[in-house]
């Protein structure tokens, strides 16, 4: 190789470098004040990626992300290990100084925010005894989460996250009652300006749903994964939490309040656009109006030529081999295996879809295709949004929390609720006369309740679960009084429904056996207690309930 | 505090050992004779390949006895004026900024530590001991494992060898400045993190003036009042106050203030009790089953960690410590003025139902004499879990019911005393482990324990400064340095490396480890029986072997550090300190054996 060539070549890199830096200075130049910087520069900026975009500029992370010299990977690695390893040892300073340090090693990594305070908050937390030492631990997981909410601002996950923390894990653990004290008094923890009666875990949690919604739909943030119907229903769940906790506490006039409020909000809620994963969007509140939508417009497409759907399946009924036709012919029960799966794929084959009417009624009346095909097409549209409306007021229990709230607002419910927590402070307090009367009184007040809200007794969820326990209270003061619970007993049909445990599955029998096998004598003839004496009407909508009689 | 390995006293560890465990001084015994044997061997064959059998011996013959010899004629004076030049030498190569370094992070560790934890001392002082660790480390690396080579490299080892001057000398003169200019180093690293530490922690509170309720006793006359202080430094404290207004803000985040009235303020002084050295009196540990009978450990309750067992409520289980020793020695006086016998007691408590959440787990204390079997009154307690409850155990007692003397009475003659701890609760468990009960002897000075726990650093840093000065006698400076930290590391492993070497270790020897790593396996999933399998095993055997011999002569550098005892406020025993001081200087004698001889396979030092 001659020395001219050697030349030759160093200009070329020379000239393609100088050329290159061109198209990398357009891509790569940092935004200034007065400039918007490179198309890099511009991108960070569009999809908030840069740093002071993400969250809190912190120069301690900086510093030790860049101390690590690019060997970050590896020092997240070790201190992962070390963290499991003082976790197995039950090192919690250390630990915590740890995941401190894990997160200025990776302060956007939003999953290990939500992973190491789900640590503290949920594990660590019970490994100690007194539950101040718990409550600690709960709290500082719930602190480590609002530091990555720091970094993360606006991070919709990392807020509906923190809601869920202080709500569930405060509101719901066993010790409840003792977090939810601890909660309210802990000044440390709550802003100097949050009023006294707002340092509730369900209303806190409620704020920080609230600000995650509001970063969704005023700030772009982006929801991820996450269901808009969980995400969007979490406010008003925990307004309905905080309505609940309180009643248990004792405080009746705020609960009512509490509730109506719920209502208003989980109303609210089902009329929020929510968009299905498949690109649908519906509100839950609609279903009436998209079900009779769906009859209107099923009606106008049958108007057009009524007996097609008839025909349709007449000529498929013809087309199925004689052996489909026997297996659907045999009655269900009847059935062999054989016949099982040929009749299920016959009454597939037997159903027919609008636009197989719409295209049938193209052929025989060519005029209607058109409109034909329009209206199957709205039809199937409208349909599947019901369907998925359905679907949706299904998971998230829609209907329940929208009857319950306006259940519970009512006096009686309030009343009946009243009734139960005096009745069990009456019991504690060894009062069991006035326990037992009150709870009566109570249990009245509850079958007017389900007398306005039958509905109430098609779900098994938390009021059964309330009322089994409140039954389980009064059963626990007759027995003190060597009592039993009586045939007039107001709540034997809610029992039946709630009692999924099976507490009460000897009493509910020898209660029906009572009542199938003999009349009742009047509860005067031989009354076999007080509690068998109640004077409760038994309720129109549900099962008479006879009057006392001990077998 | 935690304490995995048992501590032996000072002569059993050097002379008998434990269990299998051959005592320290036989093992160095061995090892030396074998490795003498070894080297022999060794340059026998070199040299019987260069120069035939019988040169070959004589030359042996007398590279051993001269080598003896001259170890033996080592001069103080010039090994003295090579330290001296060591230590010059260090200077040039502004090992100062070592200090630099420090200073930048105890500068900036408020960045990255804060004292929001439960026990903030624990975290400082670990991370003030482990820093200082590192860099007296890393700069014993450089001084030691560079300097002979960079001599041999710039030739002036020449103008030192010209001199009277021994191999020998050359090698203990090395170690001996760079030792010198690392304590130097050390000295005020530790004397800055100390104030570094004390200053993290110091602050005060204020008296909530509005929160202060009045204390009254049952005729309704105040007898003190309680409240709060206000929130600094991430906590509070709860204040207790007598009827003049003096008193205390209550122990919380492992430390607490007195507080005193001046006019109408309060007036709270600086933390105290952040820095302890608690000075425990150890027993043995038995168990004892439900049924009362004596088993070596108590019930798993599932815990991956088995440093604790655990014993059942509401049956015969106990945990049974005996104490040796008990005397009036061990006894100290309660703030009554009465003498006790000063226990303390950590419970880890397990529940295996919540029962009531507000309630602690009931256990129970009692006393025995081992010989006579003479038991105290059952003395209950409520267990707080996982910290160090005290219980003053006055002299007189009650037997069934009747008065007896802790010391004539329930101490053997032999000085002997049981301490039976039981559970009350049925179905809830006691957890222990060995030095979780002790005798509380009089507290040390915490400063003086700092400076243990710097000496352990020390012992680490001469021990580098060794290793790395004997390697560099015969490679080149990057490859001693290579050589000294894989040294290092591997001690600091030592434990993983000797299990890995016993096949205790779960995924294999180094090869299979290897192949599990490219293959993306993880460390349990079955490897196919094949011809390479077998092969991958044999071969890792060998391996194996070859670890297991290194890993007699590797030292245990996790063993040296007393970072834990200053950090959960425990005196290093001075048996510790002996142990470690006595592994050092063994493995001095031996580096400098070794060093000597490679040095003199150099032409220049010949």
């Amino acid at each position: 190789m001659s020395e001219r060539t050697s030349f030759y070549r160093k200009v070329a890199y020379g000239v393609a470098i100088a050329v290159l830096l061109f198209p990398l200075a357009l891509l790569s130049s940092p935004a200034t004040v007065n400039d918007k910087g490179g198309k890099l520069a511009q991108l960070r900026t569009e999809n908030r990626l840069s740093q002071a975009d993400l969250g809190q500029v912190d120069p301690a992370s900086e510093t030790m992300k860049l101390a690590t010299l690019g060997l970050r990977g590896v020092a997240v690695n070790l201190l992962w290990e070390k963290a499991n390893y003082y976790k197995m040892t039950e090192d919690w300073t250390n630990l915590t100084a740890t995941l401190e340090q894990l997160a200025k090693l990776q302060p956007n990594f939003v999953t290990f925010w939500k992973f190491q305070a789900w640590n503290l908050t949920y594990n660590v937390s019970v490994e100690f005894d007194d539950f101040r030492d718990r409550y600690y631990y709960v709290r500082r997981g719930i602190q480590f989460l609002q530091e990555g909410e720091k970094y993360n601002v606006d991070n919709p996950n990392l807020l509906w996250d923190l809601g869920w923390f202080i709500g569930q894990k405060i509101g719901r653990a066993d010790e409840h009652v003792q977090y939810r004290r601890l909660f309210k008094k802990d000044d440390d923890f709550h802003p100097a300006d949050r009023p006294p009666d707002q340092r509730d875990n369900w209303l806190v949690g409620k704020e920080y749903y609230l600000k995650g919604i509001d970063a969704v739909d005023n700030k772009g943030r982006d929801l991820g994964r996450k269901t808009p119907r969980i995400f969007y229903s979490s406010p008003a769940m925990s307004q309905m939490d905080y309505a609940e906790a309180i009643e248990e506490e004792g405080y009746f006039d705020k609960a009512r309040r509490a509730w109506i409020k719920a209502g208003e909000e989980w109303e609210k809620f089902g009329k929020l656009v929510l968009e299905h994963s498949t690109g649908v969007k519906m509100r839950l509140g609609d279903q009436s109006r998209l079900e009779e939508e769906v009859a209107a417009l099923k009606a106008k497409f049958t108007a057009i030529e009524p007996d097609v759907r008839a025909q349709l399946v007449a000529e498929k009924k013809a087309a199925l081999k004689p052996a489909e036709r026997e297996a659907l012919d045999t009655p269900a029960e009847k059935r062999t295996h054989e016949q099982q799966e040929l009749s299920y794929h016959a009454s597939q084959s037997l159903e027919i879809s609008n636009h197989e009417i719409a295209e049938r009624i193209g052929k025989t009346h060519p005029e209607q295709a058109k409109p034909a095909l329009q209206l199957s097409n709205e039809l199937d549209r409208k349909e599947r949004e019901l369907q998925y409306t359905i679907n949706y007021k299904a998971d998230s229990n829609y209907d329940y929390w929208e009857n319950r709230a306006k259940m519970e607002q009512t006096s009686d419910a309030i009343a009946a609720r009243e009734a139960m927590y005096e009745a069990h402070q009456a019991f504690r307090q060894g009062d069991l006369i006035k326990a037992k009367q009150l709870y009566k009184d109570g249990f009245a007040k509850w079958r007017l309740v389900f007398d306005a809200f039958p509905k109430a007794l098609d779900n098994d969820v938390s009021t059964g679960d309330d009322l089994v326990d409140f039954i389980k209270q009064y059963r626990d003061v007759l027995d003190q009084l060597d009592e039993t619970i009586g045939d007039d007993f107001p709540l034997w049909v809610a029992l039946e429904t709630f009692d999924k445990e099976q507490v009460f599955k000897e009493e509910l029998e020898a209660h029906k056996e009572r009542i199938g096998t003999a009349k009742p004598k009047s509860a005067a003839e031989k009354p076999t207690s007080d509690a068998d004496k109640t004077t409760s009407p038994p309720a129109a909508s549900a099962k008479p309930a006879s009057p006392a009689k001990k077998p | 505090m935690v304490l995995e390995k048992e501590l032996l006293p000072y002569l059993t560890w050097l002379l008998t050992g434990s269990g299998s465990q051959l005592g320290a001084l036989p093992r160095f015994l061995i090892t030396a004779l074998v490795l003498s044997f070894l080297a022999l061997l060794g340059g026998f064959l070199v040299a019987l390949v260069r120069y035939g059998p019988l040169k070959a011996g004589d030359i042996t013959y007398r590279v051993a006895v001269n080598g003896l010899s001259e170890l033996t004629r080592i001069s103080p004076r010039r090994i003295w004026a090579l330290a001296r030049l060591a230590i010059k030498e260090s200077m040039r190569r502004q090992v100062i900024v070592a200090l630099v370094v420090f200073f930048l992070i105890l500068l900036f560790a408020g960045w990255f530590i804060k004292t929001d934890y439960q026990d903030p001392a624990k975290l400082l002082f670990r991370f003030v001991l482990t820093a200082t660790t590192y860099l007296v480390l890393l700069i014993a690396l450089l001084v030691s494992a560079f300097s002979l080579p960079n001599d041999f490299k710039d030739k002036t080892i020449y103008t030192v060898v010209t001199k009277p001057v021994r191999a020998g000398d050359i090698v203990l003169g090395r170690i001996l400045g760079f030792t010198i200019v690392g304590t130097l180093l050390l000295i005020i690293m530790a004397v800055c993190g100390y104030v570094f530490v004390d200053r993290s922690l110091d602050h005060t509170h204020e008296v909530e003036m509005d929160r202060l309720e009045n204390v009254v006793d049952a005729g309704g006359k105040v007898i003190g009042k309680k409240g709060r202080t206000t929130l600094d430094a991430y906590h509070r404290h709860d204040v207790e106050l007598d009827a003049e207004g003096n008193g205390k803000a209550l122990s919380s985040f492992g430390h607490w203030h007195e507080i005193h009235r001046e006019g109408d303020k309060y007036v709270v002084s600086g933390p105290i009790d952040f820095m302890r050295a608690r000075v425990p009196y150890y027993g043995r540990l038995r168990f004892l089953d439900r049924k009362g009978i004596d088993v070596p450990r108590g019930i798993s309750v599932g815990n991956e960690w088995t440093y604790r067992s655990f014993i059942e409520g509401g049956s015969s289980a106990a945990a049974v410590w005996t104490l040796s020793g008990i005397n009036e020695s061990v006894l100290s006086t309660d703030s009554e003025g009465k003498q006790v016998l000063p226990l303390e007691l950590i419970v880890r408590v397990f529940r295996t139902y919540k029962g009531d959440i507000e309630k602690g787990i009931q256990g129970s204390i009692q006393l025995r004499n081992p010989e006579t079997g003479l038991k105290s009154d059952v003395d209950p307690f409520t267990a707080s879990d996982a910290s160090i409850a005290n219980f003053d155990i006055p002299t007189k007692l009650y037997a069934g019911g009747k008065p007896v003397d802790l010391l004539t009475d329930m101490v053997s003659k032999e000085g002997r005393l049981e301490v039976i701890v039981q559970c009350l609760n049925s179905a809830q468990y006691f957890g222990f482990a060995q030095p979780d009960c002790y005798v509380r002897l009089p507290d040390a000075s915490p400063l003086l324990n700092y400076v243990k726990a710097q000496v352990g650093i020390w012992v680490q840093m001469v021990l580098v400064i060794a290793i790395g000065v004997a390697s560099s006698t015969c490679v080149n400076g990057p490859v001693a340095m290579l050589f000294t930290v894989s040294f290092i590391t591997l001690g600091f492993f030592r434990e993983f490396f000797v299990n890995v070497a016993l096949g205790k270790q779960v995924g294999g020897g180094p090869v299979e480890s290897l192949v599990r790593l490219v293959t993306q396996r993880n460390l349990v999933t079955g490897i196919e029986d094949s011809f390479g399998t077998r092969l991958m095993h044999a071969v890792d055997s060998v391996l194996q072997a070859v670890m297991l011999s290194m890993a007699q002569v590797l030292p245990d550098f996790r063993a040296f550090s007393t970072v834990d005892y200053v950090a959960y406020g425990f005196n290093i025993p001075a048996n510790q300190l002996a142990q470690d001081l006595t592994v050092t200087a063994a493995y001095i004698v031996g580096l400098f054996v070794i060093g000597y001889f490679f040095l003199r396979t150099r032409e220049v030092a010949k």
